[in-house]
């Protein structure tokens, strides 16, 4: 449906979906935008959307969020979609070009959140199923314990070391290849 | 779960996503042991087998991180800043009297340096018994062991179905050997899977001095002697051994360096150095089934790398990669890509013969399942 002819895209533009939030909150999406989760793609393939989607899961701040990330992520779809028959046009690899960076520029940007709120979209994309909201966000934790030591990471993510000496024993042993 | 009790941390998502967390990590061995080292949870979550699936999987595709090179005779230089960097200590503490032939996907190849010939497969990554086997018997020596090896590899044997990030320890393996006595030249294969040795033996027209470490296309093993124009080829399945003649020039002659490698698409390549001028060619067929060398690629690499440059002898049997030394230390030239890493810094001395040691992260095998 998302290759839908200019002729649909009125149509396609006004099929819109509610979500409604824990906190009760409803969203008007377009269902382009919908559909990054697949999820929900699930939920209108088996035409469960009537009234509104709930989304016990997620609260109204976090999905006001993951919708703002869905609908950046939709325009970029339907943008590649659109300038892939034009391929050769060099003017339309510029466009592209301009538009994944400033993509990247969003995601950036979309990320500077506190370590709560990350988790909590993660927690959201994951629910959702939305591959590259979860990408992008899981990403941004592992690049944040990357070169980190054990006790800095427990400090950073508040985890009781409840290893005993033992079992720390056994990990240096098996693996003494890291050990000076 | 292993958490906190003060309140603003933030709680940890549940497993499934933790995994997903733990599996963007960098393929470094040693980020997966720091992680493991954080909590009972995280340990558990980080040796769990469907875990080490799915990170085996997630980089099928490239070369494994490269922990650093072995010479063949004596030390280990690791790769890599701290923490993620491989202890020398450890690295250089292989069986006595042995010397490093190979690596391959975490293992090493050993061979022993007294008679009679004897191979070892070192798991570095694991402690554990070593296979060990026989090296082959020659009816052109008597029916002796042939000597001492002068190249080697190991080779992971894998099934066409079986690239879903299954552990290549769990599968069988192959060796290859090139050795030398008198005029003849031997190349062997061992397959674990038969317990035996297939050996071809010719009288060649080569001498093993100079022989460059071996490189696998599809199956047949290559061994490049620059000095002596030509490559000694060995076709693993039918045991047949070969030589073939000249190596590519251009109107100046000679390159100063030549390596061979894998030039993709099933073909045998030589990467030719001269200055800061890198090609790449292909052995390829023309139109009358005459084989020649087919210019791929053409790079000065002076913006990577401050002349002179010095290409070093490198086995290196995952990456398709080239090393060169300057005075700033030691860079590696990854073929596919074109990207340049420093991967030995200049006080490391260049090892004559460097085998590159690569590996993902493997979890104990003592203590089982718990956790």
């Amino acid at each position: 449906m998302a290759s839908a002819g200019s002729g649909d895209e009125k149509a396609a533009a006004a099929a819109m979906i509610t979500l409604i939030s824990s906190d009760n909150e409803k969203f008007e999406v377009t269902e382009a935008t919908a559909t990054l989760s697949q999820t929900i793609r699930h939920m209108i393939e088996d035409g469960c959307t009537d009234g509104g989607v709930p989304l016990p899961n997620v609260t109204s701040k976090i999905l006001a969020r993951v919708i703002e990330y869905c609908k950046k992520h939709a325009t970029a779809a339907a943008g590649e979609e659109g300038s892939s028959s034009s391929f050769s046009d060099a003017a339309f690899l510029e466009v592209d070009r301009a538009f994944l960076e400033e993509l990247e520029e969003f995601d950036d940007a979309f990320l500077e959140v506190d370590r709560a709120t990350l988790f909590d979209l993660i927690l959201a994309a994951n629910y959702l199923d939305i591959k590259g909201l979860l990408n992008l966000t899981c990403q941004k934790v592992a690049d944040s314990v990357k070169g980190k030591t054990p006790e800095q990471i427990r400090e950073m993510y508040n985890i009781v070391n409840d290893l005993t000496p033992e079992e720390e024993a056994e990990i240096r042993r098996e693996t003494q290849w890291a050990f000076e | 779960m292993a958490r906190g009790s003060s309140a603003p941390a933030p709680e940890l998502p549940p497993d499934d996503v933790i995994r997903e967390i733990l599996l963007r990590l960098p393929p470094h061995p040693a980020c997966f042991q720091r992680a493991s080292l954080v909590c009972k949870h995280w340990r558990r979550l980080v040796r769990d087998p469907d875990f080490l699936r799915g990170l085996r999987a997630r980089h099928l595709h490239g070369a494994q991180p490269l922990l650093g090179f072995f010479d063949q005779d004596a030390s280990f230089a690791p790769a890599g800043e701290p923490p993620d960097r491989a202890t020398v200590a450890h690295l250089s503490s292989r069986p006595s009297r042995t010397r490093v032939l190979g690596c391959c996907h975490g293992r090493v190849l050993l061979c022993s340096t007294l008679d009679p010939l004897q191979l070892l497969v070192w798991d570095p990554m694991t402690p554990g018994p070593l296979p060990v086997f026989m090296g082959p018997r020659s009816p052109h020596l008597e029916n002796r062991f042939v000597p001492l090896p002068i190249r080697g590899s190991f080779i992971c044997v894998h099934d066409d179905d079986s690239h879903d990030g299954e552990d290549c320890r769990s599968r069988p393996f192959r060796v290859v050997i090139l050795s030398f006595s008198g005029n003849l030249m031997f190349a062997g294969m061992y397959s674990s899977k038969e317990s035996r040795w297939h050996l071809a033996t010719v009288q060649p027209d080569v001498s093993s001095i100079g022989i460059q470490p071996g490189v696998l296309v599809e199956d047949t093993m290559y061994w490049l002697s620059p000095n002596q124009n030509r490559f000694v080829e060995y076709d693993i399945d039918t045991n047949q051994l070969r030589l073939i003649q000249g190596l590519p020039t251009d109107p100046y002659g000679p390159y100063d360096y030549y390596q061979g490698v894998k030039a993709g698409g099933g073909y045998l390549g030589v990467a030719a150095v001269r200055g800061s001028c890198f090609e790449l060619f292909a052995l390829t067929a023309d139109s009358n089934g005459t084989m020649m060398w087919t210019k791929c690629l053409g790079a000065k690499l002076d913006e990577h790398l401050s002349p002179p440059l010095k290409a070093i002898e490198v086995s290196d049997e995952d990456g398709n990669t080239m090393l060169f030394e300057t005075a700033d230390g030691v860079f590696e030239l990854e073929l596919q890509s074109m990207e340049v890493n420093k991967v030995l810094q200049s006080d490391v001395v260049a090892l004559s013969t460097m085998i590159a040691y690569r590996s993902l992260y493997v979890a104990g095998r003592s203590g089982g399942n718990d956790g």
